[in-house]
């Protein structure tokens, strides 16, 4: 009985965590295009990067590239 | 890379559980590519953060078997459910793509979970849904049914495409790295030079591409920039997937099916325009379809745009397209993206139970022991027919296929100083027993 309501409970406990990873996850993009492209709206982020300079535009998601490699091969 | 089909892979073959440190290395390195220009979705690499949660909450209880899988599908439910505020939607998904049976067990708790996640979305973003619609879309249904029907065949079909042209430009990134013997780190690298330089073209591409998907939805986009918006995409998304920079391929799919269901309304309504409802509608059947086709989930994909639009007309639209686009699409990969995935890492969970469950079972853990070796048994050794104690049911199973023994030597392969030796052996009758049992622990978790 007591395991079934425990159960219930982590169920509960993991639904908020998992969704609060996810919001998190969802501002931590925005945050960080907000400062790498420097757009005042992420969901305006396309128009704005067409007003970019276009090395901007390929740098940006060169040095991303760059790290990401770093992040996920170089250990 | 961890993703989806990681989490995928731990219902069916690990106990419900993910790796965590890999998983956190792909965290990372998804919400950089996210946000640097990366073509993807973010959707994927938050279920599979969700996946190391229960898995982490899991060890702590010490929960295995169905305890452990049904807290994974709540976990995963809730990912989604926060991610869109779509809490049906999260709580199929889970059932749908992760756990992939519909027990009664598992429902309820996925629901508490999912409604947990929804609620934490609208602590945090209020109660908006995510693609806010300027007016609902006017449904003309049942006259205009045979142009859906056409969309969903012309959405499974770009579903492939698109499941295809990302493989491809996996295969092709290996070959030119392994040919040019570039170091791994560079790969992503190359691809984020590549993603930029089509970027300064086309802007679209860039990030999970929710503008553009709003904007196809809304229908603000003239026929040519439609499609060519959409095979742009198609073509972003397979270089920032081979070029393993990774994330999910849920938005990506939405944006390509807006843009396809988009262009495929404006010449449908053009055709027959006495006889047409918006072109949105077209364009939210469309993107509900390629997504459907491409995760292999037609329940929650058509409720997630009835949960985005609370318009029952348009749940039903979707519903057409979806069944036809993942009815075509099935048929020509390994019934999803990431349960292709998994084959193409020789992992074959696509086919369900009776497919893995061998492999679960280990050899020494249905031997029997015997006092000594006979002849016999060498005999059988010389001629290949053993198995090993450290290997699984599956290899045993085909060994006994091919050679129609009642029974095998077990041998304990000796190093370079002992010599091999006959430890046990291991009858066909129990291996068949251990594998019935499996499959019947299997059906019983799928419809208690």
């Amino acid at each position: 009985m007591f395991w079934h309501l425990g159960f219930w409970g982590l169920a509960l406990v993991i639904g908020i965590a998992s969704g609060v990873a996810a919001v998190l996850f969802g501002m931590g993009i925005a945050w960080i295009q907000t400062w790498a492209y420097g757009t005042p709206d992420v969901n305006r982020l396309h128009s704005f990067a067409e007003t970019l300079d276009w090395y901007w535009v390929v740098l940006i998601p060169t040095i991303g590239g760059v790290a990401t490699g770093l992040i996920l091969f170089n250990r | 890379m961890r993703s989806v089909a990681d989490v995928i892979e731990g219902a069916a073959l690990h106990d419900g559980r993910v790796e965590g440190k890999e998983g956190l290395a792909s965290a990372a390195a998804s919400l950089i590519t996210l946000s640097t220009g990366g073509s993807t979705g973010r959707e994927g690499p938050a279920v599979h953060i969700a996946a190391m949660i229960s898995s982490k909450v899991c060890e702590w209880v010490n929960a295995r078997g169905i305890t452990a899988r049904d807290l994974l599908g709540c976990a995963t439910g809730a990912a989604v459910a926060a991610s869109f505020n779509a809490p049906i939607a999260g709580a199929l998904f889970a059932l749908e793509v992760i756990l992939r049976h519909f027990a009664l067990h598992a429902f309820a708790p996925i629901v508490i979970a999912s409604i947990a996640g929804a609620v934490v979305h609208q602590i945090a973003f209020g109660d908006q849904v995510e693609f806010n619609l300027p007016l609902a879309p006017d449904l003309q249904f049942y006259v205009e049914l045979p142009a859906f029907i056409g969309l969903g065949l012309v959405s499974g079909v770009v579903a492939v495409i698109l499941m295809r042209s990302i493989f491809l430009a996996d295969t092709v990134a290996s070959g030119i790295q392994d040919h040019l013997t570039l170091p791994r780190w560079l790969r992503p690298a190359v691809a984020g030079v590549l993603l930029g330089l089509i970027a300064t073209q086309f802007p679209v591409i860039i990030g999970v591409g929710y503008e553009t998907t709003f904007a196809a939805l809304s229908g603000n986009l003239i026929l040519s920039q439609a499609i060519l918006f959409c095979m742009i995409k198609v073509v972003a998304v397979s270089i920032t997937m081979g070029g393993r920079m990774g994330s999910g391929v849920f938005s990506p799919s939405l944006m390509v099916g807006a843009l396809l269901g988009l262009s495929y309304g404006i010449i449908a309504t053009s055709i027959v325009p006495s006889m047409s409802g918006s072109v949105s509608l077209y364009a939210l059947a469309g993107m509900a379809a390629v997504a459907a086709a491409v995760l292999g989930a037609p329940i929650s994909t058509t409720l997630i745009v009835f949960e985005m639009t609370g318009d029952w007309q348009t749940g039903l639209a979707a519903l057409v397209t979806v069944s036809l686009a993942t009815a075509l699409s099935s048929r020509y990969v390994d019934r999803s993206f990431f349960l292709t995935q998994l084959e193409r890492r020789n992992i074959h969970v696509a086919i369900g139970p009776q497919g893995y469950l061998l492999e679960l079972v280990r050899t020494d853990a249905t031997m029997r022991p015997i006092d000594e070796a006979t002849q016999a048994d060498w005999d059988l050794v010389e001629k290949g027919h053993y198995v090993s104690a450290a290997g699984t049911l599956n290899t045993a199973m085909t060994v006994f296929e091919r050679t129609r023994a009642a029974y095998l030597p077990v041998v304990k392969v000796g190093g370079e100083t002992a010599s091999s030796q006959i430890v046990e052996r291991l009858h066909e009758v129990d291996a068949l027993r251990a594998y019935n049992k499996a499959l019947s622990d299997a059906a019983e978790e799928e419809h208690s």
